[in-house]
This record gives structure tokens, sequence and C-alpha cells, in this order.
């Protein structure tokens, strides 16, 4: 079993693409997370994965021990879950690489896969029973703990009628499953929404359930603050990883997460600073998480 | 007040997505127009209120979406058929999104997400119904995108064909003489007009000059792999080929074509043993 513990990067084809993944090979990480869609073949096809990103797997594999993460799952869609990605391509993925858990997105999810970021679950009651029962089913299938990432949202999706982590812990809770903290998002939401508060997210949702932690940077754009994983990590999720690794006592891992242009085309671009960027952010994570009384 | 239900909150939710005059109806705040029928249904003007009480957010997950779309779009067409969107837009990824964008709007935002084969099925047909008639397009391009869409298209059907479908395991060392040779299930004979070999080696169009055709590529995919390969043809080696249909065994084959057409029939056996262990011919 791969040792999947301490503080990994985010292996992201937007910055491998622009930088170069052996850049990043001064960076002190201790694994690296993969995304799942980069890597698996399409639907309308035979194989399990792309045979072109096969190599690139091995290569990353050869370095560090891999995590999963999976974007484009679909699995909390209304289509039946035997059909989604996330079934015909996740699971397997993740058995392949003896992933040691796996998260996902608490997203709707679509046969139009771009369409995910920007629909988010619906909060309420009703979602929370309809959606923990299919996590539940697929964690069944993955015979690994699966974890719910917390969503950056521009707006609560109609309909919504609770607060985001009453319907996270309902979700986990009711399901049997595990979190994946994503604390810039926490933060960008506390930023964005007037009533959306971190210390209260941190204090409804249930602690000694998350698993790992996600921490990133973001820009400001026309008075917002966006998600985009360009930027050095805010002080204020510095301070919220501080106070959750002292409080959250089985999480397996930190990791950085930094995307070039995916979602806005003013998003910034990737340049060689972002080398330097993401080793001081992986460096200041791993004296917190040596701080918190972990291990090296 | 009545609970908003999350399926037709989605179901409008992508329709707004998909129609851009609702979209801008509601960034505009007009008296929300009522969508089409047959989306119309009791209760969907309550959620499309929702939706225009906050027109920023909406416009940034809109905006944000289609930009996404458009991209994903774009390297799922670069990934797989990379000749033609680099002949189609001279290497510009710029101009390759922005084609995708325009593609998009013309299909209501409804990118195929993972089924990448048949995304570069439309995407094809768009080329012929939207670009082809209003530019020039570059020389050569009707043949790399023959091969490109022949590929995907081969693929594509992969996803339906059984293991059964190439009949019995073999021993890949075993003897083959008395063997029936014949096409896997997913192996085709593809013939073009010129050769474009040195640019299916590179991944691009390279500076290389295309040579002269016709140029006949064994295209694959076996059995056990994960993957498909494509192998240039001479003359001799198409001819071989041609005779593995299945109904003669590899020894009368290699007898035939050495005294009809002066081969050696243990070279023919050779090349069709390579065929075999390679998963381009299934034996019966």
């Amino acid at each position: 079993m791969p040792s999947v513990q301490g503080i990994g990067l985010q292996f992201n084809p937007t910055v491998v693409d622009d930088l170069g993944w052996e850049r990043f090979g001064e960076c002190p990480i201790d694994f690296a997370e993969v995304l799942i869609d980069t890597f698996v073949a399409p639907l309308d096809c035979r194989f399990l994965l792309d045979p072109q990103a096969r190599g690139l797997l091995e290569v990353v594999a050869d370095r560090y021990p891999l995590l999963a993460h999976s974007n484009y799952g679909g699995e909390f869609g209304f289509d039946p879950l035997e059909e989604t990605a996330a079934v015909r391509r996740h699971v397997p993925f993740v058995r392949s690489i003896e992933s040691p858990f796996v998260a996902d997105h608490l997203f709707y999810g679509a046969p139009s896969t771009s369409h995910i970021w920007s629909s988010p679950l619906q909060f309420s009651h009703r979602e929370i029973a309809r959606v923990a029962d299919r996590a539940a089913a697929l964690q069944d299938l993955l015979e690994v703990p699966l974890l719910h990432e917390d969503v950056f949202f521009y707006a609560a999706f109609a309909g919504s009628d609770i607060a985001a982590a009453e319907f996270v812990a309902g979700v986990a809770e009711r399901a049997g499953t595990f979190l994946l903290l994503d604390l810039h998002n926490v933060y960008a939401n506390s930023i964005n929404h007037a009533g959306f508060s971190s210390e209260a997210y941190l204090a409804t949702i249930p602690l000694e359930r998350v698993l790992e932690i996600h921490i990133a940077g973001g820009q400001w754009l026309d008075g917002w603050y966006h998600d985009f994983h360009n930027g050095p990590v805010p002080e204020p999720v510095w301070h919220m990883l501080q106070t959750v690794l002292s409080r959250a006592h089985n999480v397996r891992g930190v990791v950085l997460e930094i995307q070039g242009p995916a979602h806005n085309p003013r998003s910034r671009r990737t340049d060689p600073t972002w080398v330097d960027m993401a080793c001081d952010d992986l460096r200041r994570a791993r004296q917190l998480w040596l701080n918190s009384g972990r291990v090296d | 007040m009545r609970q908003l239900d999350a399926a037709d909150c989605h179901r409008v939710w992508r329709e707004v997505i998909a129609d851009e005059r609702l979209f801008e109806a509601l960034l505009d705040r007009h008296p929300v127009p009522r969508p089409p029928v047959p989306l119309m249904r009791p209760g969907d003007d309550a959620i499309l209120e929702t939706l225009a009480a906050d027109t920023a957010a909406l416009r940034w997950n809109v905006l944000n979406l289609r930009f996404r779309a458009s991209l994903d779009t774009m390297l799922k067409l670069r990934r797989w058929m990379p000749l033609t969107t680099c002949l189609l837009t001279a290497g510009h990824d710029d101009w390759l999104q922005d084609l995708c964008y325009e593609y998009l709007s013309r299909h209501r935002w409804d990118d195929l997400g993972h089924r990448h084969f048949a995304e570069c099925r439309r995407f094809t047909a768009f080329i012929e119904d939207q670009v082809r008639g209003r530019r020039t397009l570059p020389d050569h391009f009707e043949t790399v995108l023959a091969y490109e869409a022949s590929v995907c298209a081969m693929l594509e059907e992969s996803a339906h064909v059984p293991d059964a479908a190439w009949g019995p395991e073999i021993d890949p060392g075993g003897p083959i003489g008395t063997r029936r040779p014949r096409p896997g299930p997913l192996t085709r004979l593809l013939e073009l007009p010129v050769d474009i070999t040195a640019w299916i080696t590179a991944g691009a169009p390279t500076e290389d000059e295309v040579g002269a055709g016709p140029l006949t590529l064994l295209a694959f995919v076996p059995r056990r792999e994960e993957t498909f390969w494509v192998i240039p043809l001479d003359a001799n080696q198409q001819l071989v080929f041609e005779r593995c249909s299945g109904r003669t065994t590899a020894d009368q084959i290699a007898g035939a074509l050495e005294r009809q057409a002066a081969f050696h029939a243990p070279d023919v056996l050779a090349l069709v043993g390579a065929w075999v262990r390679h998963g381009a011919l299934a034996l019966d």
C-alpha cells in the first residue's frame, strides 16, 4: 500500500503543460495528488487508461506515492450511478493505483462535464438523503474511504434552504463517508457571501471525518474573490490550517492546488515564478504539519 | 413556502445554460421569460426567479462555464485529432478554442463530456457544415481529417466489441500454419491519397513534405493491450493482409502467394505471425 501521509501537491495538467512537472522536483512533497480524469480513457472506448497518459502516470508514480482525486465522476447527478464515469472509470482507476482514499466534489454531475463547477448541489435536507445514498453506494464500490470536498460557489443552488456546512455534515454522517476540507473554498465563500462564516463552517462540519485538506490561492476579479488556484495561499487560510490541524486528528495529508487558466480567460497565466511560489507554500504547510505534532 | 425540487432546479438550470437568449433575459432582469415548451412545467417560474435574483453570480457561473467548456473541448479535440486541429488553426490554441466556443454555442453548450469520440465526430460535422463553406482549408486537410476521423471511429466502436469477437485465445508463440487468420474485430485498412506518415509519427504537421501517395495504413486495437496501433503497409504486405480473410489457413495463404506472386512462403508466415502477435489478426 503506498504511503500517503504529509504534504502533497496536486498534479494539474494546466501547470504540467506550461511549466513541466519536473520543475517542481525541488518542492518538498511526500505524495502527488493525481486528477483521475487526466489519465482515464473516454467512456466511449474499451480502455480504462488513455494510452497516451499511461506513461506520464508511470513517471509520477515512480517518484511519489499517488492519491486519486475525482473531478468529473458525475456521481451526484440524476443519471443511474452505474452509468457514471465515477463507477465506470474512477472506481477501477482508484483500485489500479491503490489509492488509500479518494475525494469527489459536491456538484451536480451531468453528461456535459463542463457544467459541473457551476452547478453546486442544492443545500437541502432532501438532497442530503439522495446524495448520501449515492455516496454510500459509491464508497462500497470503491472499497476505500470516499471524501467529499466542500464547494466554492458563486450562488447557492436554487432551492437551497440550509447552510453549506449543515449539508456537508449531513451527507457525510448519513453516508458514513469522509471529508476533504478545502480551506481556500471556505475562505473564498466567506469573502463572497454575507453570512458565510469560516468559523461557523469549521464548527459545524465533523472534523473527525476530515482525512485531507486542500490549500490554494485565488484571484480578485470585478469585486469577487475566485477560487482559481493561481496565487499564494492567503494568510487567513494558513490560520485556518493551523487551527484545523490542531483539532482534526485523522488528517492524513495537506495538498496544495495550483492551476493555470481553466475557468476564466482573465485568470492569471502560469509563469516560472509559480514554482517558487508553490515551494514556499509547501514548506510552510510542512512546518504547520510538524508544529501540530505530526511526524515528518 | 414549497420546497423547490432539486431535479426540477437542475433541469431548469441546464436550460438556462443551453438557451443563450434566456440567459441574457435573466441578466437584463426583463420580466423573466417563460422558457419554451416542453421545458415549462408548473413551478419553473419560481426557479427562474431564484436564478435571476443574483445576476452577478449567474453571469460568473455561465461565462466561466462557457470558457471551461470551450477549453475542455479544445483539449479533447487536440488529443484525438491533433493533425486536423493543428492544420485547421495553424497550431493556434486560442483560435481553436474560439472555434470550439462557436461549435458549442451551436450545440446549446452541451459538450459531450467523457464521450470524446462522439465529440470528435460531431466536431467533424461542424467543420463540414460550417467551416468548409467559409474559408479555404489547408493542403492535405482532407487526408488528415479522413485519417483521424477513421481512427476515432474505430476507437468509438471499440466500446461495443466484446472480447469474444477476437475468437479463441491464442498462444503467441504457437504454430499458426493450420489456423485461419482474419482481421481482428477492430482492425482497419485505411487508404490515403498522400503519404502523411511523417506527420503521423510527429503528431503534428511538420515542415516535412508529405510523400507521394497512395498510403495504406493498418490500424488496429488489440484484444489485450489498452492501446491502438497504426502501421504503414507496402504493396506486398497489403496483398498478404488482404488474403487473411478467415477462409483459408496460413499455410494455404503462404503457399498460394508463393505460387502466384513469387513470395517466399516462410516470409509470409512470419509476417502473418507478427500480425497475430501484435493483435491485428485473430485466428480461427
